[in-house]
């Protein structure tokens, strides 16, 4: 049976603030951000369903990875909560704008989609449900919105999303941009962010 | 019951006929998307769906989407025209978002959070935690080398700014400086040319490695670009023929200042004129600075 939770306690303001830090995010990459707006669909984070709560609706394609629920119709709450409430459709991988995956799950980045030369803006952003910003590899940043350098972990990531963050097969300015989720903690990784691995632990 | 007439004073006074900044929420998520996008390809223009605002197009209404877009509750809005804050389109712009926002509007630059600008930065330096939202009348720096959209879209494509370059040669062969003094071109990242709207060069400098984000808002030609904070930005130019900025003989007439961007004022027929800091705020904030030094000389 479908079960309809509520959405933001108030829809206008809710979605501004949780933009607000997103932008703050994706501007300042590996800057944490707290998005406490709402406590989220299962099996998305908070982090993740207030992104998708406050950016998405039916002129943007959502694609959730299957990896984030153990069972096919884990999805389904999720579904159609944001289908209620933002009025978002499922959409194949290749074609969606806003894709909600596992931090270690087996991802094909080269089928999702990265702009075109003249239009570098039609890409996807990925966002990565993650273990936590205490464990897995540890990154060294830079790059635009980045004072010096950071240093962070993202959490236990799959190899092949560690291959891609290191060394993006797309080249700038196309691209995909990252949002890591965990619970209501959000850490951007633009494009233009450059990676250096410090350490595996 | 209520009457109709009184229903419809109800009504007038309310200011709840409006979605909070204006806006409808669909169009602020597509615009959201859009800065979001801007962030991600620094100086690159993204196109998103401009909509009709309650005032023509050339007062503003590129910075006037974004500002819409990004303004919640707690925001204190500051707006300047040509760096004054009590200028028509600043106090117009003003008006209607304390109107449509019922939010708190400043003239002090360090107390918003929020700066929209038409052709000036502020001189007082910004900080991380503000956003400044310029209005675009032209964001393409290539349009006036290459009326073609289709081809501009194309040079951007494939990184070919040697006409711009060459723009810039043709004012040294001509007056033997580059005579470009204000939508001077610039390299954000290392990569695209972007045209920085009509601000002074003098303002240029400002956009390197800026702890403020930067976002530019085209309403006509329905273009978004923007700047992250610590982003690198370069004024083109040449070894021989480096960047400078505008710099004047005399002082501000009113404050003083050496080092600000100065407009220059007819005050009478017989042709006389005076130098003024075109930014309002920063200009006051001299004169009380200088009058509290007086007075504690005197007291």
């Amino acid at each position: 049976m479908q079960h309809i939770e509520s959405g933001f306690i108030d829809g206008i303001h809710n979605a501004q603030q949780c933009f607000r830090y997103i932008l703050k995010a994706l501007s300042e990459p590996g800057t944490e951000v707290t998005l406490n707006k709402h406590p989220g669909f299962s099996p998305l984070n908070a982090a993740t369903s207030q992104i998708i709560m406050s950016l998405c609706d039916q002129q943007t394609g959502v694609y959730l990875s299957s990896a984030l629920a153990e069972s096919r119709d884990g999805l389904e709450h999720a579904w159609h909560n944001l289908a209620f409430h933002n009025g978002v459709s499922s959409t194949p991988m290749e074609q969606a704008d806003y894709l909600v995956v596992s931090g270690t799950e087996d991802l094909n980045l080269q089928s999702i989609k990265a702009g075109t030369d003249a239009s570098p803006e039609l890409s996807a952003s990925v966002l990565v449900q993650t273990t936590g910003f205490d464990k897995g590899p540890r990154f060294r940043l830079s790059g635009p919105g980045i004072k010096h350098s950071v240093e962070l972990q993202l959490g236990d990531l799959s190899d092949n999303l560690v291959d891609y963050l290191l060394k993006p097969s797309h080249r700038y300015p196309l691209g995909i941009d990252f949002m890591f989720c965990h619970q209501q903690s959000l850490v951007a990784i633009s494009r233009t962010t450059k990676l250096e691995l410090i350490s595996c632990m | 019951m209520t009457s109709f007439s009184q229903q419809a004073t109800a009504l007038d006074d309310s200011s709840q006929q409006y979605n909070f900044a204006y806006l409808d929420e669909q169009t602020k998520r597509m615009i959201r998307r859009a800065i979001l996008k801007g962030v991600a390809i620094p100086g690159y223009q993204v196109p998103f769906g401009g909509r009709e605002m309650p005032m023509p197009y050339g007062w503003g209404t590129g910075g006037i989407m974004l500002s819409a877009s990004i303004l919640g509750q707690d925001d204190v809005l500051k707006v300047i025209d040509q760096g004054a804050d009590d200028t028509t389109n600043a106090v117009s712009i003003r008006h209607f978002f304390s109107k449509v926002c019922d939010i708190a509007t400043t003239e002090k630059t360090e107390q918003a959070s929020v700066i929209q600008t038409r052709h000036r930065i502020p001189e007082q330096a910004l900080s991380n935690n503000q956003i400044l939202v310029f209005q675009v009348p032209i964001p393409e720096p290539l349009r006036f080398i290459e009326p073609r959209e289709t081809e501009t879209k194309k040079m951007h494509a494939l990184e070919e700014y040697g006409s711009m370059q060459v723009k810039l040669y043709e004012d040294i062969v001509k007056y033997g400086y580059i005579a470009t003094s204000y939508a001077y071109p610039v390299t954000v990242h290392g990569r695209y040319l972007m045209d920085p709207s009509p601000i002074p060069k003098f303002d240029n400098p400002k956009l390197h490695q800026s702890e403020a984000l930067m976002i530019f808002g085209a309403g006509r030609e329905k273009r978004i670009y923007c700047i992250p904070p610590y982003t690198d930005v370069h004024s083109l130019d040449f070894d021989d023929h480096p960047f400078s900025i505008q710099q004047w003989d005399e002082p501000c007439s009113l404050c003083g200042s050496h080092d600000t961007f100065l407009d220059e004022v007819l005050i009478d027929d017989q042709g006389q004129r005076m130098f003024i800091c075109s930014d309002t705020d920063y200009c006051q904030k001299q004169q009380a600075a200088q009058l509290g030094a007086e007075h504690d000389s005197v007291s």
